[in-house]
Formats: C-alpha cells, structure tokens, sequence
C-alpha cells in the first residue's frame, strides 16, 4: 500500500490541512507542537477503523472542541491493483464516499463504502503489518510482532521456499487452539482430562470396594461352612468323651478293696519302721560311748608323754640364765670403774685449762691498769688551752702583719747603726742595751728616739712624717698580736705552736689506750675481771685440796686431755660389753619363761584328761546298766527283720494297686470330664459365631451387591472408553501440533536469515561494521553484538532499543515493500533518546532503506531528521490554511 | 406317565454391560417374563411341574427385586410345582439367596427348593432325586452321591442334577464331574429314568441313553451359545421317553465378522443388519477389520448408527474393531497446502502408513487436520 494524500479537516485542533506523499522515500512533516502533525498519524489510523456511525471516545475525542462540526479525513492511496479516494465524516452529518480509480472506475457511499474498503484491505494489505510499521513516541520498542504472513513470505520468496498464504495460517491457529483444547501450555492433561481421569479412579474405586464386599461375604460364607461341619465334629467328640469318662469311673469302683488292704499294711510297716530305727539309735548311743573312753585314753597318754618329755628343757634353760646374771653383775662393776676414771681425767683436764684461764685473765688486768694509768697522765693537757690550727694560723697571720710593719719601719724610718769600739753600753729610749766590739746595732727610729750613752751624751733622732706613720702600723701589729696571744693563752707563735703539738700527742695516746682498754676488758669491767680471777683462784685450790694424791695431775694441759679421751674411750668399750650380755640374759630369761608355761600346760592337760576319762567311764558304765551290750544286740537285729517283713507285704499290696492303675483312671476321667466341658463351650461358641454370621451374611444379601457391580463395572467401562478416545484425540491433536510447529520453525529459521542481513546492513551504518544481531523465534532481535560483545536487547539503552525499533520497522518494509506492496512505514515524534551523532546515522539509514518503500515521518524537531537526504518536507504551521500545502 | 418340564440355568438378576440403558431392563424383564411363559407352557402341555437344574439365579448376592420378582412370575401359574435346585452360581450356603428372609418371606406354596440331597416323592410312584450345591466347591460327583444307594423300585424317578459332565468337560480333575457312565449305569439298572441337568446353556442331549439332557437356558446370555432358548418337555411312562425342545426365549445374540474393503463390503454389512428378524431383541457384536477411506468410514458409521438405533444393542466399538482409515488422494488434494503446513502434512501421511501405534496417532492427525481445514 502507498498512501499519496491525506487531508483533514476539523480534526482535533486543526481545522484543515493536507499534505501530499510521494510514493517512495521519506517524507518529514515538520510542525510545533499542538499544530496537528500528530493528528495526521491519527487520522490515517481511524479512517479505516470507525465507520462513519461510530460514536466511540476516540472519535470523539478529535472532534474539534467548542465548535458543532464533524471531523473529516480524506486519503488517497494504492493498494494491490487498486488506486481509490476514501473520505469519511464523522458525528455531525457522517458519510463515508469511496471512489476506486483503478482498476475500474466506481463509487460507494456510506456503510457499504466503509466495508468495501475493509474487504479491499483485506484481500491486499497485511493488516498486522500495517500495525506493526508505526511507531509513536513512547510506543512499544519491544521486539515482538515481527511473524507477519507479508514478511514470511517475503522472505520466502528470498530464499526461494515454498510460498505460505495465509489460509496456512489461519490453519496454524486452528491447530494451535486444537491442541489447547487438550493440553496446558506446559505440555499437561487439560483440565477436562483430568476431571475424566479422576471420575474413571473414582468409578474403579467403587468396583473395588463392591467387589472387597463381595469378597467378605464369600469368606463369611466359607467360614460358616467351616463351622458347620466343625459343630459336627464337636458333637461326635462329646459323645466319645463321656463314654471315656463313664467306663473310667466303674473301673475306679472296683479298686477300692486294695486300697483299704494298702492302708493297712502301711500302719504295720509304719510301726516296725519305728521299733527299728528306736533300737538303732540306742545301738549306735552306746557304740559312740565306747569309742568316746577309748579317745579319752589315748588323749590322756599323749598328755602324760608330753609333760614328760618338757621338764629337761627347762632346768637347763634356768642354769643358763643364773650364769649370764653373775656375768652382767661383773661387766657393771668394770664399767663403773672406768666411768670413774673418766671423770678424775676430765676434772684434770679442766684443772689444768682454769690454770691457764687464771694466767689470761691476770694478764689482761695489768694492761688495763697501764692504759688507765695513761689516760690519767694526758688528761690535764687535753683539759687545758685548746690551740686550733685556725688559731695558729690567725697567729701567723699577725705575725707576719707585724713583721711586714717592721719592715716597713725600718726601712722608712732613720735608721741608727751604733758599732761599738768598746764594749760599751747605750740607753735607748730609756732601755740599756749592751754593744760589743765589733757589733753593730741599729736602732730603728720611728718617732723619736732617744739613744743615750749614760752620761754621755743623748741623742734625740726624731723620724721623719712616713716614719711616723710606719710606727703606728707597727703599734698596731704588736698590739693585734699581742690582744690574741691573750686571749688564747699562749705568750706567742712558738708557744702556740708548741702546746698544739703537745694536745695532739696527749689526743693519740688517749685513743691508742682507749683501744687497749677495750681489747682487754671486752664485756668486762675492771672489777668484773678482778673477781673472775679471784673465783678461779678458789677454785683451782679447792679442787688441789680434795685432789688425790695418786695418781698425780697430769703435768700440763695436753696430757690431760690425752688421759681424757684415753678415759673416755675405754668407757665407751666397757659399756658395748655390758650391752652384749644384758642381751644374752634377755634372751634366755625369754626362753626360761617359755618352757615354765609349756610345762604348766602339760601338767593341766594330763589332769584335765585324767578327769574326762573317768566321766566317760561312768556314762558307759549306766548305759550298760540299763541294757547290757548283748540285750542290745539281739534287739537289733530283730527289729531289723521285722520292718524287712512289713516292706515286702506293702510293695506286694502296692503292686496290686498299681496293677489297677487307679490315678490314670482317675486323668482319665477328669481328662474326658474337662474336655467334655470345654466341647460344650466350643459348641456354644461355634453356634454363637454361627449365628453372628447368618445375621451378616443375611444382611449383606438384602443389597444387591451382585447389582450393584454390575452398575458399577458398568459405569467404569463407559469411562474408560470415554477416556480413551479422548486420549486418542488429545495424541493427534498434539501429534498435528508438534508436526506442524516444527515444520514451522524450520520454515521461519530459513527464511530468518535475509531478514537479519537486512537488518545487520541498516544496523551497521548506525552502529558500525562489527554489529551483528541474533532473532528469535517471533523474529524479533534477542540481542546484539559489537566488537564481539554481545548484550541481550533488553539490557541495551533506550535510545538504542529505539533505534533498532526503527532499523527493524525499515529492515521489514524494504523487504515487504518490493512492487509497491507492503504498507508505509509511519514514524512520529521518534528518536528523541538519540545523541547527534546517532541521529546522522540513523538519518543515513532512513534515506538507505526508504528506496524501496514509503516513509512518513512526524516530528517536531527538525533537526533529528537534517541527515536524511532527499526527503520531502512538509512544513504546518500553526494555523493552517484551508489551502493544500505541498512539498 | 408323567409329564414335566426340564428348565435350567435362569441365571437371573444377570447383566450385560454392553447392553445400553434402553436395552438393559428389557433383556431383564425378559428373563422375568420367560418363567411365566414356561408356567403356561407347563399348563398347556398337562404338565403338573416344572424342574428347574440350578443356577435359578445368577448369583446369592442377587439383587432383591428380582427375587420378588420371579417368585411372582411362578406363583403366576399355582397348579404347576416349581422345583428349583441350587446350583453353582446359588449354591445352598450361608449366603444362599434361597434362605434369605425375601425369598423364605415371599416363596409361593408351588415353589419348592430342593435343599436336600436325595428322594423326594412329588406324584404317586413319581420321586425326584435331588443333588443340590451346598456350597461353590463341591468334592464329589454330586449326582452320584445321590443316585448310589437308590434301591430299584416300581417308581419312576427323575434326577435333578448341575454341573459339568465328563464327556463334555476339558477338565478331568474336577471331582465333582458328572460321570455320565454312572448315570447311564443306574438309568441301566432302572434305579432312575430320567437326569435332568443344568450348567450348559445349549439344550444338550448327553450319553445314549436318551435320558440324560441339558434343558439349555431358556433365555439367551451371550454369543458363544448354540442353542439356548428352549426348555424341554419331559413325558416318561414305564419303559418309553419322550425329550421335546420347546422354544420359549425371545432374545437374540449374534457375533458377526467382516473384512471390510470398500463400498461392496459395507453394502454387504447393511444388508446382514437389515435382514435381522426381531432386532429390538437382538444383540449384535461386530468383528471388523480392514481398511476405509474418509468417506468410507463416514458410511460406515451413519450405518451403525441407523442399526444401533433399531437393534437391541450393537457393539461395534473396542478391540474387536480394528478399522484403519486412510484419507484418500483426493481428500488431501482438497487440503490445498503449501509452504511448511504441507512439509508437516508428507510427514504425517509418512507416519500414518506405519501399522504401530504411531501410525493409528498419525492417522488420527491427518483426520483432524482435514476436518480443521474443512472448517476453515
């Protein structure tokens, strides 16, 4: 089909406008918004929908608002060998005018016109095709819808396969919907077959259960019979028993004579037992008596013989003993003599050690004297003038201060030399001073001087200022040195000096004898040292006094300790010894002690056994006395005979009874009386069982079971083959269905492939060389690969699910589109998720695939479509006139 | 003289699931009325009674009405005597239908059940010899046991016995087998003069000596009989016998077979159904094989469907039909396909020659995918 004019008028908001297309190639109808571009794609749709009558919402919704006028649509198109003009009005004054151009020339009007063009569309046009080759703004960009009967066989006349119409198609549908009648999508019975199913389980769960109660009656009716010919049985066995029983009892009758005869002779046997076993126990008394003496006897021997045999022993055992007592008694003696003269050296020992302690003692007293005697002597010149070294050197200080102003005066002053001639004497300021020949002297002048020589003369020197002033340093000096000489007791330097080394000598002799006099005394005090030495001394003759003569002190010390530990030693072996026999005499007063008891036992046997003998005498003796061994003797053996008599005569009689065999007749006969009671029970039992079944044998005949099988056998048979045939007719249903679907398969997956080349030819200008794409069974685009990456459709982007949609839409229509069939490709307001880049190529893409077919596109944005080159534009504006606008 | 009648094997309260639900009651009530016509034939041929050899009816567990309901049929005719003796099918055990308080409650005074083995007097000088079922089991000869000790005397006596006899059963180790030798050694010895048996649904004469018989069921029961539907009029006199088959049922069962191969072969099959006598009484079971076209089968089954409707049942469904139906050249001409729906379309008729399982499978489809073409 190829639309070639569409005019609306009072459509929407748009009161008249037309436009003209060409038959192949894109046509851009550009327009804002709001200025019915949108609503040619409309009208193109609903021109062929609504019949002129309708006066559905959407028609009314074009209508113009506010204004009382039907909206109009007029379109000119080829389709097939048709070429026609068809308009229609709608709501206010509708009409409907078709005029066909070609191939023959005619005109129809109203419903007629409206159908007729239906059916021209039909016989000529893919009406899913038409569908699916527009695409709107935010339309479905799923990949769905492509199994199209024009494209199939489009694409079957590509590959050269066999052409299929669509009356196959319209098979496929029956075929399909055939099967559904049979079968879940998932390949499961249908819900009529199943139901069937469970009625032919139900209905054979209902046979059995009739024939499980049929099998109940004919085991109760078995079981009746079973019982019957047991109550017979049970009947004759009755009889049988009480026949037993009563020939049983009259044989019992008849034993009764021997029983009594058994009863007698029990007594008898009872009693000459009796007299027997009497006389074997007065038998067997005495003979225990006899053996009784005799062991008596015997005992008494063994005593006697052992109290014999002991004393021996015992006497040597006693001499033994007084022997080590008088050996005890002498090694006693011997140790206490040595433990004397263990004591006499020790004590001479300790004598000539205190001798020694006496000499030490007085000797530390006579230092100790010394040292105080020392002390005594420093004392006072440690109580005198305390000289310092600090003083000695304030001393040397003055006295060089003064020797310094000496100096100073001397050499200052006027210095007067006086050598003598003679010996001659001068007075110097008032003090004599002798001059001998030769000498000379000089008077130091610090003042004034006054040197006479009596009588002579007197010379008055006066110093000069400087030497004034060095005399009153020199004052000074003499006075400072004088004020500490004073005041530290000394006359001067040398003094000082001296009783500074005399206090130091007097402080060393102090400490040197203090020393002593600790090392002497120790913890002791002098007195305490003197009475040591006197309590020694006492006692050194106190022991001289009482000391024997003989034998004579050891002359010193070591021979005192030697004759000591000489002692001491001897002592030790004098005691060993005294141990050795004290042990000796233990042991044998042990022994003594032993054999004085064994004796002593001896002799209380031997008297004991004396006694116990003669009892046993005198029991025996009574015994005797009463029956003598003899009479006891006869009486036994009698008695013996006469219980042997009584025995035979019982195992005679017993035997006889036996003979009758009384006890088993006695089982006998209870035996059959027992089994006789049980039968009656058995035969009451089994009539009652009997009885309990006719009541359920006669209750389950009154149902009919044997009908009510055959009504049921019945009913399951019917099912059964009510079933099968719809089995049979579901396995064909679904046999045709599988045939035919993968004949299907095969035939699209042929034919798959010019429409994927065709596809991967507009894809690649968009998308590049490397793409590929892979369809699925409906022909839509499962996914796309780039690069050798491959992404599933859905996960692609929305503008490129939008490009594709539109590649595929393109793809489709070149194909369908050869010789002027197909249907035009209508786009409106599309690829608005493109980027420019996208955009140019999409635009080469639709100027490629339009060579073949009619594209028609609407947008409101110019600028998507720029790169399609050789399009037709057409351009609305916003109020359009009612002139034709063309490109 | 004495003249009765022989009838066995009733088989009453029986069913045949075949039958459709406007045949079934009829066939029953069939089976009803047969008594009643055999009381009249008792009266019309001076018979004073009717011995019936077991299996009166076909099972203890009967439904209850029709207890009531036979017992009505005889109590139809009160001068004649029914003599009714347990068979396999009724035996007399604890289920017996014959002690069921229905049939004790509602037994007429000329009904008389034979639930003791041996001699029962029933005219002057006339004895019937009873050998009744006691139980499904039996471990004797029945009749044997009953015959032996019968010392001869000047009466005549008639044996009423059921079950299978030597010479005609395949099963030699059944003890409880009739040994017709016997029964032709005491018919020999004139301790009895007349065996009247049950069992065998086909009126059979046994053995040589002319009185020993199977009556037959008087009313049909299935296919495999040769000649049901009759009861036989006894007469004895001293030394003479007369056996007449009379016959009283009134339904049919007819197995036919055919090889059907074309258009003459169903022409052949209208004409066997229409020449039918009786039809409303006839049961027919068809045996078909061969091979149909479409068109062919569909004649076939507007046959059917014609006869069903007048016969009493036709049973032409199940395993005994193994009808294959080809579609003809020409009916695939018709189909007009093209593309992949004729490469499924070879397929299928590829399939379809196959004599398996498949091929039925395909056959079905091919028939299917040309009514939804027809359809179309």
């Amino acid at each position: 089909m190829r639309v070639h004019r569409l005019a609306v008028r009072n459509f929407r908001g748009v009161k008249a406008c037309e436009i003209a297309l060409p038959s192949e190639g894109v046509t851009i109808v550009e327009g804002g918004n709001e200025v019915g571009k949108s609503s040619m794609a409309e009208a193109l749709n609903l021109v062929f929908a609504y019949a002129d009558s309708s006066k559905s919402t959407v028609i009314r919704d074009v209508q113009p608002v506010h204004r009382d006028v039907g909206p109009e649509v007029e379109v000119e198109l080829t389709t097939g060998p048709y070429r026609l003009v068809y308009s229609k009005r709608w709501l206010r004054r509708p009409s409907t005018t078709l005029t066909i151009v070609e191939p023959q020339r005619e005109q129809v009007t109203g419903r007629e016109a409206h159908d007729r063009v239906n059916q021209i569309l039909d016989l000529t046009l893919d009406r899913d095709l038409w569908n699916v080759l527009r695409l709107e703004q935010g339309g479905d960009l799923g990949q769905s819808g492509f199994v199209l009967p024009s494209l199939s066989r489009a694409l079957e006349a590509t590959v050269g396969a066999d052409v299929t119409g669509p009356d196959e198609d319209d098979l496929w549908h029956r075929i399909v919907a055939e099967r559904e009648h049979y079968w879940t999508p998932t390949g499961r019975p249908s819900a009529e077959r199943t139901r069937i199913a469970e009625r032919v389980e139900a209905a054979a769960a209902v046979v059995e259960q009739v024939k499980a109660a049929l099998r109940d009656v004919e085991a109760r009716t078995d079981e009746f019979a079973r019982l019957e010919s047991e109550a017979v049985e049970l009947a004759a066995t009755q009889v049988d028993l009480a026949a037993t029983e009563a020939e049983a009892l009259e044989r019992l009758r008849s034993i009764d004579g021997i029983r009594r005869e058994v009863a007698q002779v029990e007594a008898a046997l009872r009693s000459a037992t009796s007299d027997h076993e009497r006389w074997t126990q007065l038998h067997t008394s005495r003979t225990r008596l006899s053996d009784a003496m005799a062991q008596r006897q015997a005992a008494l021997a063994v005593s006697e013989s052992a109290l014999a045999e002991s004393e021996p022993a015992r006497a040597d055992a006693e001499r033994a003993l007084a022997e080590l007592a008088s050996r005890r008694a002498d090694a006693l003696a011997v140790l206490r003599r040595a433990e004397h003269a263990a004591d006499r050296a020790a004590a001479d020992s300790a004598y000539r050690r205190r001798q020694i302690e006496i000499e030490q003692f007085r000797e530390r007293l006579e230092r100790v004297v010394e040292a105080q005697s020392e002390l005594e002597r420093v004392e006072p010149i440690l109580a005198g003038a305390s000289v310092t070294p600090e003083i000695i050197e304030a001393l040397e200080a003055a006295h060089l201060e003064l020797a310094k102003a000496e100096a100073a005066a001397s050499a200052g002053a006027a210095a007067v030399s006086a050598s003598a001639e003679v010996e001659a004497t001068v007075v110097v300021d008032g003090e004599t001073v002798a001059l001998s020949p030769g000498s000379v002297h000089h008077l130091p002048v610090a003042s004034v001087t006054e040197v006479a020589l009596p009588g002579v003369v007197t010379f008055t020197i006066r110093a000069g200022a400087d030497s004034r002033a060095n005399a009153e340093r020199l004052a000074e000096a003499r006075e400072s040195l004088t004020r500490l000489c004073q005041r530290h007791g000394v006359s001067g330097l040398e003094d000082a000096r001296r009783t500074a080394a005399a206090r130091a000598d007097a402080e060393r002799t102090r400490t040197d004898a203090n020393k002593r006099l600790n090392a002497d005394l120790r913890d002791l005090t002098v007195e305490g040292l003197s009475r040591k030495i006197a309590s020694l001394s006492v006692r050194l003759a106190e022991f001289e006094a009482s000391r024997a003569a003989v034998p004579p002190v050891p002359a010193d010390l070591d021979a005192a300790q030697d004759a000591e530990a000489s002692a001491i030693e001897e002592l030790a072996r004098r005691r060993t010894e005294l141990g050795q026999v004290e042990a000796e005499l233990e042991s044998a007063q042990a022994r003594t002690k032993e054999l004085g008891i064994t004796g002593a036992a001896n002799l209380e046997r031997v008297k004991m056994d004396r006694a116990g003998l003669a009892d046993a005498e005198e029991v025996l003796a009574q015994a005797r006395a009463e029956h003598p061994d003899v009479e006891l003797e006869e009486h036994l053996v009698s008695s013996a005979l006469a219980r042997t008599e009584a025995e035979a005569r019982m195992a005679e009689v017993s035997q006889a009874l036996a003979a009758a065999d009384p006890d088993t007749l006695e089982l006998v006969a209870e035996a059959a009386r027992d089994a006789r009671q049980r039968g009656e029970a058995s035969i009451r039992d089994n009539r009652d069982q009997r009885r309990s079944l006719t009541a359920v044998i006669e209750h389950t005949g009154e149902q009919g079971l044997a009908h009510r099988l055959d009504v049921a056998q019945t009913e399951v048979d019917r099912l059964r083959l009510e079933a099968e045939r719809l089995e049979a007719r579901a396995e064909a249903a679904r046999l045709l269905h599988d045939t035919f679907e993968r004949h299907r398969a095969a035939a699209r997956h042929k034919y798959v492939a010019p429409f994927r080349e065709q596809i991967e030819r507009l894809g690649k200008i968009v998308f590049g060389d490397t793409l590929e794409v892979t369809l699925d069974d409906q022909l839509g685009i499962s996914a796309r690969t780039l690069d050798g990456v491959t992404v599933g459709f859905h996960q692609l982007s929305t503008g490129a699910r939008e490009q594709f949609a539109l590649i595929t839409r393109l793809a489709c229509a070149a194909l369908v589109s050869a010789d002027g069939e197909g249907a035009p490709v209508v786009f409106d307001d599309v690829l608005g998720w493109s980027d420019p880049q996208r955009l140019k190529q999409m635009g080469l893409a639709l100027t490629v695939a339009a060579k073949n077919c009619q594209v028609i596109v609407f947008t409101c944005t110019p600028a998507r479509f720029a790169n399609v080159g050789a399009a037709n534009v057409v351009r609305l504006t916003a109020e359009p006139s009612s002139d034709s606008i063309s490109a | 003289m004495v003249r009765f009648i022989h009838s066995a094997d009733w088989q009453l309260g029986m069913t045949r699931r075949y039958l459709g639900a406007d045949a079934q009651p009829r066939f029953s009530a069939a089976r009803v009325e047969v008594v009643r016509a055999i009381g009249s034939l008792a009266l019309a041929r001076g018979c004073s009674f009717v011995v019936v050899s077991g299996d009166v009816f076909e099972t203890n567990q009967v439904e209850r009405q029709v207890v009531v309901r036979a017992l009505d049929a005889m109590a139809a005719t009160p001068g004649v005597t029914f003599y009714l003796l347990p068979g396999n099918h009724d035996p007399l055990d604890a289920s017996s239908v014959f002690r069921s308080p229905t049939f004790v409650q509602h037994r007429p005074a000329n009904v008389v059940v034979l639930d003791h083995p041996g001699l029962l007097p029933v005219a002057a000088g006339v004895e019937l010899v009873a050998a009744p079922w006691s139980s499904k089991r039996p471990l004797t000869d029945l009749v044997a046991d009953a015959v032996r000790d019968l010392p001869v005397t000047g009466d005549q006596r008639i044996v009423v016995g059921h079950g299978a006899v030597d010479h005609l059963s395949p099963d030699s180790t059944n003890p409880a087998l009739i040994q017709v030798a016997d029964a032709e050694l005491a018919v020999a010895d004139g301790r009895i003069h007349y065996v009247a048996l049950g069992d065998r649904h086909s009126t059979t004469e046994i053995g040589r000596t002319g009185r020993i018989w199977y009556s037959g069921a008087p009313e049909a029961t299935d296919f495999r009989e040769t000649d049901p539907g009759n009861v036989l009029v006894v007469e004895l006199d001293h030394g003479s016998i007369s056996v007449e088959p009379v016959r009283v049922g009134t339904w049919e069962f007819v197995q036919y077979d055919a090889e059907l191969a074309g258009e003459a072969d169903l022409d052949v099959l209208d004409a066997f159904l229409e020449s039918l006598p009786n039809k409303a009484r006839t049961i027919v079971r068809l045996g078909l094989v061969g091979q149909l076209s479409l068109a062919e089968r569909a004649r076939l089954d507007s046959l059917l469907a014609h006869h069903g409707d007048l016969l009493g049942c036709l049973e032409a469904w199940g395993r005994r039909i193994d009808l294959i139906v080809l579609p003809t050249e020409a009916d695939y001409g018709a189909l007009e396909l093209s593309g992949f729906a004729q490469a499924a379309l070879t397929e299928l008729r590829e399939q379809a020659e196959s004599q398996q399982e498949d091929g039925t499978v395909a056959r079905d489809a091919l028939a299917l995918l040309i009514r939804l073409r027809g359809a179309a």
